[in-house]
This record gives C-alpha cells, sequence and structure tokens, in this order.
C-alpha cells in the first residue's frame, strides 16, 4: 500500500510540468490530414487501368494532386491543395477511351463528389465545350480562353440535367454517349483515343453550329461500325454524332458563358508589394515604414462593413475578415484569381451584394467598406504588419464601367490615395476640390472623373489619370445561369 | 525646512532598526568570484579571443588576436535545513580590452563609424548563466529534487551525456533523486530537460524557422531520462539509463491553423503537435570487480538507439545541407520515414599489476553499431573508448564519443579533438608499466567498420559530412576561414558514412615518462604513434583504395624550479603519407604526403590564488600533393594564448 501511494505520489509530481502535458495530450494523435480540397467519383472500366487520372484548370493549366489514389473498384479521389479553384477538368484516360468531366465551385477544403466519369457527365462537358468552341472561346487544344463562372456553369448543368430527362436531342445525345462508352476496348494501347476528343465548332453567320473536329475517331468507327446512334443501323462515321452535338450546343439557354448575377458583384484586390513605386502623390513608397519584414511574411487583406455603408451584411463583413488583421491571405501564386505566380501582387475577390439583401428593390443603396493590407504571418496582431497604424482605405463598391466587377489596384503602404484620414497627398487638387488631409467618400483627389473611393483609375506609373485597370485575366463577372435567351 | 531633513534620517533609522527580521543573513550566503583573463597572437589578420567560434552563423567573438577579460559571481543560499538554491551571473565573453566604449548596440544595414557597432556580444554585461534550487522533501524515496539549471552530468555518453563546458548551466530541467532501498541496492534518478534549441534535432536545432523553414516551435521539447542503479552485492554494480527526446511541432495540419476558425470544419481553438524528431537510448552497464580477485575489473555496456526524423518538419540535411547532419534521415524500401535503429557494446577487462612488478594490461573490445547515434550524448570532454583513436596526437588529446553531433567548436587551438566512432569495432590492449619514476604505456588497436557498405545513400539518409577521408589535421583546423575545408585539413571528425567503404584501421602507441630527482623537477617524456589506414573504397575499383599512414614523434621536458613556476618545452613531428586521399570516383584520386613540425615553449605561475599560464607554438606544414590535380600548401604560423586568472 505505501508502495502504490509512493508510486502514486511520484507520479504525480512527474505530471505536474515538465512537458508531459503535451505528451499526455497528443500521444494518441494521428496527423491531420493536408487540408485539401477534393474531387471523387466512380471510372468504372472493368479490366482496362488507367494510364492517366489528371486535373486542369478549363483554361489548361495543370493542377497538381498531392495525392490521387484509385481503389480496385474503380472509386478515385484527387487531393488538390486546399485553396479556391476555378472550373477544373478532370481526365480519365484508359484503353482507347479519353474522357472529360468538368468540376466546379471547388473551394478551400472544399469537396466535389460523385464526379463520376459517367454518360451524363461526359456528355454536359461536351456541350459546354462545343458550344465555347463555336462562340470563339477555345484554343485549338480545346483549351478555354475566358474565364467562365462556376455559378454559370452549374446553371448550365442544372438545364441540361433537366433535359437529359426528357426526350429531345440532349436525351438523344446522352444516349449516344452512353453507347459509345460501352465500346472501350480494354486491351487497346492506342496513342491517341478514339473517344472523346476535344469538339470543333464553327458557328455560321445563320447561327447554325457544325462540328468540324468530332470527339469521335472516324477511322475507329470505319473500322469497328456500330450502332451508337440507336437507329438500328451501324454507324461508320461520326456523321450522326456530330449532327446531334452540333444541334444541343445551339441550345440558346445553353450559354457556359452565363448572364450576370444582378444580385452579387465580383470585388477584387490587387496590390502591389514591389519596392520603388510611387504611391499617389508620384513618390516613392516606403513599404516598410511602418510594417516590419520578416521571413514567412505574406501578404493578408483586412476589410469590413463601413459604418457609413447604407447596405449592412455581416456575412459580407465576416468575409472580408472583420476588421480583424492577418486572417484573409491574399495570393501571389498564381492560384485564386492571380495573375503571375511571385511577381510581388497580390491579389485577393470576394463576392458581394450589389444590393442590399434586406431591400433588394432599392437600387440607391450601396456598400462602402474600409480595408487595409497587412504584410505578416496567419492570425497575429496589427502592430508591425499593417500599411500604416490607424485609419483605413475606403471603397465604395459601384461597377463604374460596368464589366460587372469591382477592381480596386492599389500599392502598398501608398497614404495618398484612398486613405481616410491623414491622407499624405501632396499632388496638384483638381478645381473645386477641397483637401485637408481626408477624404470623403465623393472626394475625387485625382481629378480622374470618379470618386477616389471608387474603382481608381489613377495611373501609378505614369502619374496621370488613365483607363480603368483591367482586373486580372483569371477573374471573371459573377455569372449565373441565364434564365432568357 | 533644516530641521525637517536633520529628523527624517533618524525616522527612518528608527524605523529599521524597529523592523522585524528583515535583515540579511549573510550566514546563509556563499559568495565567490573570478576573474578571468585570455590574451591571445597569431600572425594573421583575425581578431577576438576564440580560436575557434561557430562557424555558421553570425558570429563577432572569433578570432586569434585580442585580450579578453570575464567576470563570475557565485551565490549560494542555504535556505533551511533541506532547501538551498544558487545561481551563477557572469559577464558576456567577446569583449577585448580594445574594444572601448562598446556597449551593445547594432545597427545592422546602416554604415555606422561610432565603434559602439558589435552588439552585445561586446558588451560584457552581466547575464544569468545558471539557477537552482535543490531541495529535500519528506517524500517517500525521495532524497532529493533540483529544479533548475545542470550539466546533465547524471547521466552518460550513450545517452544523455555531460554538457560541455561552456554550456555546463545552459541546460534546465527538473530532477528527482531517491533511494528505494538502503545500501545503494536499489536507486533511482528521472528527469524532464528543456531541449536546447540549437543543437540536438535535425539540423542541429528543434524548430528555429529561420534555420529550418518546416520548423517554428521549440518552447514545447523536453527531453526525460531515467537512470536505475543497483549494487546487488559487493562485488556488482549495474546502471540502466534511458533518454528519450521529443522534438514536438505544431501539426501544421491542425485546423485551427490552416483556416477560419468554424466550428464545422473541426477547428476547435486547440492546436494538436506532432513529431519532428524523436531520439531514444538506451544502456545496461556493469562493473564486476570479484573481491577474491583484487587486481580483476570487468566492465560490460550495451546499448541501444532509435532515431526518428519526420520529414514534414524537418528538412532533410543530408540531401540540402552538403550532407551535414546530427541525424541520419532513413527511409524504408517505400521510400517512408523510419527510426534509424543502432546497437553498441562494450566490454573493458582490466588487470592492475597482477605479478606485483607495475606492469598492468587492459583489453576492451568494442562494437558499435552502424547507426548507434546519441543525439544528445557527450558532444566533447568524454571518452568512451580505451584507445588515443585517431584523432589526437602529441599535443592534441581527444576521445571517441559515439554521437554524429559532435562539437570541435567554441574551443581554443590548445584544446582537446574528438572524433565519431559510430560504426566501430574490434579490440585495444593497453599495456602499462610504473616503476618508480618511470611510467611507460604500449597500445595496439585494430579496428574494423560497421559502416562498411558499397553504394550506401549519402545522396538523401546518411550524412557524410563531406570529407570522408584523409589524417584530420587539428593543429591547422580553423573554423572562421575554413569551414568549407579550403585548406584540405583532411576528414571530418564526425564523418563515418561514405558511399563506398571498405576500411579498417591499425594503430600503436608508446608512451614513456620519467621524472628525474633532484635536477629541479625534470620531467622527460616521450610518445610515438604509427597508424595504418587502408579504405577499399568501391571494391570493383582497384584503384581508388585509400591507404594513408602516419608516423608521429612526439617529446616534452618540464621544469618546475619554484613551488610557484613551471615551464614545458616541446616538440613533435608528424609524418602522413596518404595514397589516393582526394579526389572521386569519376576524376580519380590523388595522393598527398604531409610534414608538420610543431614546437611549444610554456610556463604557468600559481601563486596565492592567481594563475598565470601561457603557451607558444610555432608550426610548420609541407602538404605536398599530387601536381596533376592540386597545388601544394604552406604553414608558418605563430601563435600563443596566456590565460589569467583569479578566484575568491
Amino acid at each position: 500500500m505505501r508502495a502504490l501511494k509512493t508510486a502514486s505520489l511520484v507520479l504525480l509530481v512527474a505530471l505536474s510540468g515538465c512537458g508531459l502535458e503535451g505528451f499526455f495530450g497528443n500521444i494518441t494523435h494521428s496527423a491531420y490530414d493536408r487540408p485539401a480540397s477534393k474531387i471523387s467519383g466512380r471510372a468504372a472500366f472493368d479490366g482496362a487501368k488507367a494510364s492517366a487520372l489528371t486535373v486542369a484548370t478549363i483554361a489548361g493549366a495543370p493542377q497538381t494532386p498531392f495525392q490521387a489514389t484509385i481503389d480496385g473498384a474503380g472509386n478515385y479521389e484527387l487531393r488538390l491543395p486546399s485553396s479556391q479553384y476555378p472550373l477544373l477538368r478532370t481526365r480519365y484516360r484508359a484503353a482507347n477511351a479519353d474522357l472529360r468531366i468538368v468540376v466546379a465551385g471547388l473551394g478551400a477544403e472544399g469537396v466535389a463528389g460523385a464526379m463520376d466519369f459517367d454518360a451524363e457527365h461526359i456528355t454536359e462537358g461536351l456541350i459546354f465545350e462545343a458550344r465555347l468552341s463555336a462562340d470563339g472561346k477555345t484554343d485549338a487544344d480545346g483549351n478555354i480562353t475566358t474565364p467562365i463562372s462556376p455559378a454559370a456553369f452549374l446553371g448550365l448543368r442544372a438545364l441540361v440535367r433537366q433535359d437529359f430527362q426528357k426526350a429531345g436531342p440532349a436525351k438523344d445525345l446522352l444516349e449516344m454517349v452512353r453507347r459509345l462508352l460501352t465500346n472501350y476496348d480494354r486491351f487497346s494501347l492506342v496513342n491517341e483515343a478514339y473517344f472523346f476528343r476535344a469538339p470543333v465548332v464553327t458557328k455560321a453567320p445563320d447561327g447554325s453550329f457544325t462540328v468540324t473536329g468530332s470527339p469521335l475517331d472516324n477511322s475507329w468507327l470505319v473500322r469497328y461500325p456500330f450502332d451508337y446512334a440507336g437507329l438500328g443501323t451501324t454507324q461508320a462515321s461520326s456523321l450522326l454524332f456530330d449532327q446531334k452535338l452540333a444541334e444541343v450546343a445551339r441550345t440558346p439557354l445553353y450559354d457556359p458563358a452565363g448572364c450576370p448575377d444582378l444580385t452579387r458583384v465580383r470585388l477584387v484586390f490587387t496590390v502591389d508589394f514591389r519596392a520603388g513605386q510611387n504611391n499617389g502623390s508620384c513618390s516613392t513608397v516606403d513599404r516598410f515604414k511602418w510594417t516590419t519584414d520578416k521571413p514567412g511574411k505574406q501578404m493578408f487583406f483586412v476589410g469590413w462593413v463601413h459604418e457609413k455603408s447604407t447596405i449592412q451584411d455581416p456575412a459580407t463583413n465576416t468575409a472580408l475578415g472583420a476588421s480583424t488583421p492577418n486572417t484573409v491571405p491574399m495570393y501571389d501564386d498564381g492560384t485564386n484569381g492571380d495573375d503571375v505566380p511571385g511577381d510581388g501582387i497580390w491579389t485577393v475577390t470576394f463576392d458581394v451584394p450589389r444590393r442590399d439583401p434586406m431591400a433588394p428593390t432599392d437600387t440607391t443603396r450601396k456598400l462602402r467598406i474600409g480595408y487595409k493590407y497587412t504584410w505578416g504571418t496567419q492570425g497575429v496582431p496589427w502592430t508591425g504588419t499593417e500599411e500604416w497604424p490607424g485609419n483605413s482605405r475606403i471603397l465604395e463598391v459601384v461597377d463604374d464601367n460596368g464589366d460587372d466587377i469591382v477592381y480596386r489596384h492599389d500599392v502598398y503602404g501608398d497614404e495618398s490615395t484612398n486613405k481616410d484620414n491623414a491622407n499624405l497627398y501632396s499632388g496638384r487638387l483638381p478645381p473645386g476640390v477641397s483637401f485637408g488631409g481626408s477624404i470623403d467618400w465623393p472626394t475625387d483627389l485625382h481629378g480622374c472623373g470618379v470618386p477616389e473611393s471608387h474603382e481608381n483609375k489613377y495611373d501609378y506609373a505614369t502619374c496621370s489619370c488613365g483607363p480603368y485597370p483591367k482586373p486580372p485575366t483569371s477573374v471573371g463577372p459573377i455569372n449565373v445561369a441565364c434564365t432568357a435567351p | 525646512m533644516v530641521r525637517a531633513l536633520t529628523v527624517r534620517p533618524l525616522v527612518v533609522a528608527a524605523a529599521l532598526a524597529a523592523a522585524p527580521a528583515a535583515l540579511a543573513d549573510t550566514g546563509n550566503f556563499d559568495i565567490s568570484g573570478k576573474i578571468y583573463t585570455k590574451y591571445m597572437y597569431q600572425n594573421d589578420a583575425t581578431q577576438g579571443c576564440l580560436s575557434m567560434s561557430n562557424p555558421f552563423w553570425v558570429d563577432n567573438i572569433g578570432g586569434h588576436n585580442g585580450v579578453c577579460t570575464e567576470f563570475e559571481l557565485n551565490i549560494k543560499a542555504r535556505v533551511g535545513p533541506r532547501v538551498s538554491a544558487g545561481v551563477r551571473l557572469q559577464s558576456r565573453w567577446g569583449s577585448m580590452w580594445q574594444d572601448w566604449w562598446e556597449n551593445g548596440d547594432l545597427k545592422p544595414g546602416t554604415y555606422d563609424t561610432s565603434g559602439e557597432s558589435l552588439g552585445m556580444n561586446h558588451a560584457q554585461y552581466i547575464k544569468l548563466r545558471g539557477a537552482f534550487v535543490r531541495m529535500a522533501p519528506p517524500i517517500p524515496t525521495v532524497k532529493w529534487v533540483t529544479i533548475g539549471s545542470t550539466d546533465y552530468s547524471m547521466w552518460n555518453e550513450w545517452t544523455i551525456g555531460k554538457a560541455r563546458y561552456i554550456d555546463r548551466d545552459n541546460g534546465s530541467g527538473v530532477f528527482i533523486e531517491g533511494d528505494v532501498l538502503p545500501g545503494k541496492r536499489l536507486s533511482y534518478t528521472v528527469g524532464a530537460m528543456a531541449l536546447p534549441k540549437l543543437w540536438a534535432g535535425p539540423g542541429w536545432q528543434t524548430g528555429l524557422r529561420n534555420n529550418d523553414p518546416l520548423a517554428s516551435v521549440y518552447g514545447t521539447d523536453w527531453a526525460f531520462a531515467a537512470k536505475v542503479e543497483s549494487r546487488p552485492f559487493e562485488d556488482l554494480r549495474t546502471k540502466l539509463v534511458g533518454s528519450w527526446l521529443q522534438d514536438w511541432e505544431a501539426d501544421k495540419n491542425s485546423p485551427f491553423l490552416t483556416g477560419r476558425p468554424d466550428a464545422a470544419r473541426g477547428a476547435d481553438h486547440s492546436v494538436a503537435l506532432s513529431t519532428r524528431f524523436r531520439g531514444l537510448n538506451a544502456t545496461l552497464d556493469a562493473t564486476y570487480t570479484p573481491s577474491w580477485l583484487e587486481f580483476l575489473s570487468v566492465t560490460g555496456l550495451a546499448a541501444v538507439s532509435s532515431n526518428y526524423v519526420n520529414p514534414l518538419y524537418a528538412t532533410n540535411q543530408v540531401r540540402n545541407g552538403q550532407g551535414f547532419s546530427p541525424v541520419v534521415y532513413k527511409k524504408n524500401i517505400h521510400g517512408e520515414a523510419v527510426a534509424s535503429v543502432g546497437q553498441a557494446h562494450k566490454v573493458l577487462v582490466e588487470v592492475f599489476d597482477p605479478l606485483k612488478t607495475g606492469l598492468s594490461a587492459k583489453l576492451e573490445y568494442f562494437n558499435i553499431g552502424s547507426e548507434y547515434n546519441a543525439v544528445m550524448g557527450s558532444r566533447r570532454e568524454a571518452d568512451v573508448l580505451l584507445t588515443e583513436g585517431m584523432v589526437t596526437g602529441g599535443f592534441t588529446r581527444g576521445g571517441q564519443l559515439p554521437t554524429l553531433n559532435i562539437a570541435n567548436e567554441f574551443q581554443d587551438w590548445d584544446e582537446p579533438w574528438y572524433e565519431s566512432c559510430i560504426g566501430w569495432k574490434g579490440a585495444t590492449l593497453l599495456l602499462e608499466y610504473v616503476q618508480g619514476p618511470l611510467k611507460a604505456t604500449v597500445e595496439v588497436t585494430g579496428i574494423g567498420y560497421n559502416t562498411n557498405m558499397q553504394g550506401r545513400d549519402v545522396d538523401f539518409q546518411y550524412p557524410d559530412f563531406l570529407y570522408t577521408h584523409g589524417f584530420t589535421d587539428t593543429t591547422a583546423f580553423t573554423a572562421d576561414s575554413d569551414y568549407a575545408n579550403v585548406y584540405d585539413r583532411g576528414r571530418d571528425p564526425r564523418s563515418v558514412y561514405a558511399e563506398y567503404q571498405d576500411r579498417r584501421t591499425g594503430l600503436a602507441v608508446a608512451n614513456v615518462q620519467y621524472a628525474f630527482t633532484g635536477l629541479a623537477g625534470l620531467v622527460v617524456s616521450g610518445k610515438v604513434k604509427v597508424a595504418d589506414d587502408l579504405d577499399r573504397r568501391r571494391i570493383a575499383n582497384p584503384s581508388d583504395d585509400y591507404h594513408g599512414k602516419m608516423l608521429m614523434l612526439f617529446g616534452t621536458l618540464s621544469l618546475q624550479p619554484t613551488n610557484e613556476l613551471k615551464t614545458t618545452l616541446g616538440y613533435e613531428y608528424s609524418r602522413w603519407s596518404e595514397a589516393n586521399r582526394e579526389g572521386s570516383e569519376t576524376a580519380g584520386y590523388y595522393d598527398s604526403r604531409t610534414r608538420r613540425h610543431t614546437a611549444r615553449a610554456g610556463f604557468t605561475y600559481a601563486f596565492g590564488g592567481a594563475n598565470l599560464g601561457y603557451t607558444l607554438e610555432y608550426f610548420h606544414k609541407d602538404l605536398l600533393r599530387d601536381p596533376r590535380a592540386y597545388y601544394n600548401m604552406l604553414w608558418n604560423v605563430w601563435r600563443s594564448k596566456a590565460t589569467f586568472e583569479v578566484a575568491w
């Protein structure tokens, strides 16, 4: 008994510090999985092994999964680094088949499940590709050369899936794809798959579509004709398939570009963190006037719905960072809307209300936000990371140039443009503009014809007013499925 | 007003006199101090008071010309009969007498002409170097609980070794010592120690972001150790020691760190820890001294080690650090990181003058596995093998340690050198003859290598420390300008792995010393060392064999004309002939020859608590290399070191 007490006492002493809490708290811990944006589904082709299971943006930029698995039953999973992804295409290559499906709306730690390489996904993808080709929005390799809103694609998918359920050309095309899929040759080792290649479609002046580059290999059909059209006769060419695809693709509502979302607008910020850039007074910005540089830092955005905003939306306030610094990362790695990796220009995008969700018919209400950029690490406080202490940048979310994107380009540490108070603008003032070191929402400090608090037309490089700068090329407007042609 | 000024001190004094028991009881204090001064000279362009500081990080205390002084104050307090405490305060080493005005300023990135620009290393500030509390609480079996600084000397060289002298109170922890059975039949020590952030782990650190971008947390890292000692009967002593080094990092994929604190993501405002490095070591050793055979002593030791590096949190320094790493980055056949596991065994039989003729003998068998590694074992100032080994010479002392983490740094040119004995297997026979003023020893050692292997992966797994062959020249070794070994100093003492190795070494050492009587304390001593080191490297390539032959002759003469003064004069001659010392499998290998003459003269003077020492050295070295590939090099170096120490 005494030995037991002794042992208990010693154990108690030993447990009371010295790193043992960490040990006992983590001894059973299994390492967390790396955060991932996952795509999963089925790619079941009996007896044919996948020679490629890849994923790329619809523009053709390969994305590298850090983990790719496919089990014996044909269930696959691709784990991409956790991030916001634009529209993606996954590709499964096996035997004489080359299958592509479109994945939409894959977000950070998001899961796109049931992305099966089945007739439905493949058919809707072919329609999508064919329509964009006819609209001149694809290149020779079938890569799509214009940003497509995931919402627009999802709208297209919904329409197509509805049409798959009823008799008509869409269902006919679906059945053709279904029959073609049963004719893979598990022993085939062809270099170029027999089906389905990226369609090439031309549009005539009268609006009719013609498939000039078939998804099917005609030489294969000549050698192995079969009744893919379900007409009771063997087909030795892709003619019927191509005609059906052209017919379906020209359906007016099947517009992948979609139509502008009337309730939300895309808000895009880029900030130039390169050394030696001009500020709004045409003098060189000292990036580290207030900010401390240390290894491991990156750019963050911090914003909030301004108290003078007539739209007060808690969800938007949260998405902008709710005035908590170093929580909303910006990107300079070629992802999430950033154009060029490592060029010192950081990007972040938000989808914010175009109108007040509480009063959608009132078009006079505007969203106004305050914001800053911080150079820090995740979760650290303001000190040493913000552009400047106190004050903020202000932005009224108004789409002045009508491109359905509100785009603001800034230079880090610039205290001479849309900084509300203690503004250090020292340039010439346009007529009629008074300036006492502060700007208000309508102040047109540089005389560019738009308020300083809007999309900026001021060109930092030339220190003069210019056209509206173009937003990053991979960022498009928030489009949704069209409800009318 | 005048009246008030007169009265107020009296009131204060009266109040102090009446204050209850607030007076310091100096009888409880033990205060000691020491002033240490070092002078250095060398015919080169460096300045400072440390021959070899750290070659890696930016350091401004290393150099060979200057005078420096430090002051140390030790305060020990007897708080009560069972509680004591102590601290050591010491001024920062590094400021030279020539460093007038230095005040700690460091203004990086500015063009500073103030002369106050060298930072705190030259500011001579007093720093708390160590603090401890030791108590004997009335807990059954517990003898002592120590909280605070210690040198970790309670374990051993194969597990957690005694910290080197300069780190003697940098380590802190909590330790409990106790006796379970009386008469030392069973006693124990357990301890938890804060891991040093800078050297005990992959990349010589445990989470310094600037050293390793994969790691950033070191405040959670600890070492734990336990020792059980038993003397079951008078003739046998046994000891079991186990240690566990645990380097944690925050699990980088903890939901709280990877995104918004949304409960749906599993973010619960907590961060889990993942292992960056885990080192396990254990030894069982026993000493048998039979009372029925007093001249005999047998000591045995068995040791195991396991070192695991998590590649998610530790940059591979074999791949990214040119093969300089204190750990092996072991992978299995699937390419997954696994623990590097090794064993070691040692038996020492000692016979002390059995025939009463003055002749004693020691025989040691050692077999240290190719992957035994005590990452936090002794880094220097210890020796686990009987043999002289390869690194020692005449003036140069040293030893062997079972770790890749050996530290031949922060030392002067007259201090010992240490080499890694990982993978060594063989035996040493040492004969000693003592008769009156004569003392002589002869050592013969044969060494094979468990590390012998063809095609070892030194690109990703096993650190080779870049310089794998050649006798190490400790005399010409400098850390500042020669960190990249541009002066061709031979094998790195830590290097035990090579891509191709088929090696065996033989060495013999003879020492003789004679103390003359009546000749002012004249002592004459001499030493001869020969070594033959053969490495066939790639067995399929008969023309790449390294074959080094060493001859070292050494003699000293000491005189002590007075009680206070002792003088020494010595000379060492070394000749190395090395076939195929330098080169590569693709470019071929080339021979080299080395001749080195070293002479030293010095004295010590001890008087009334003051100690003065001075040593002057000259060495001349010729490194003669194959002119088809390399140029020759020549050293003519004068250097001296003086120390003056007063303690009270």
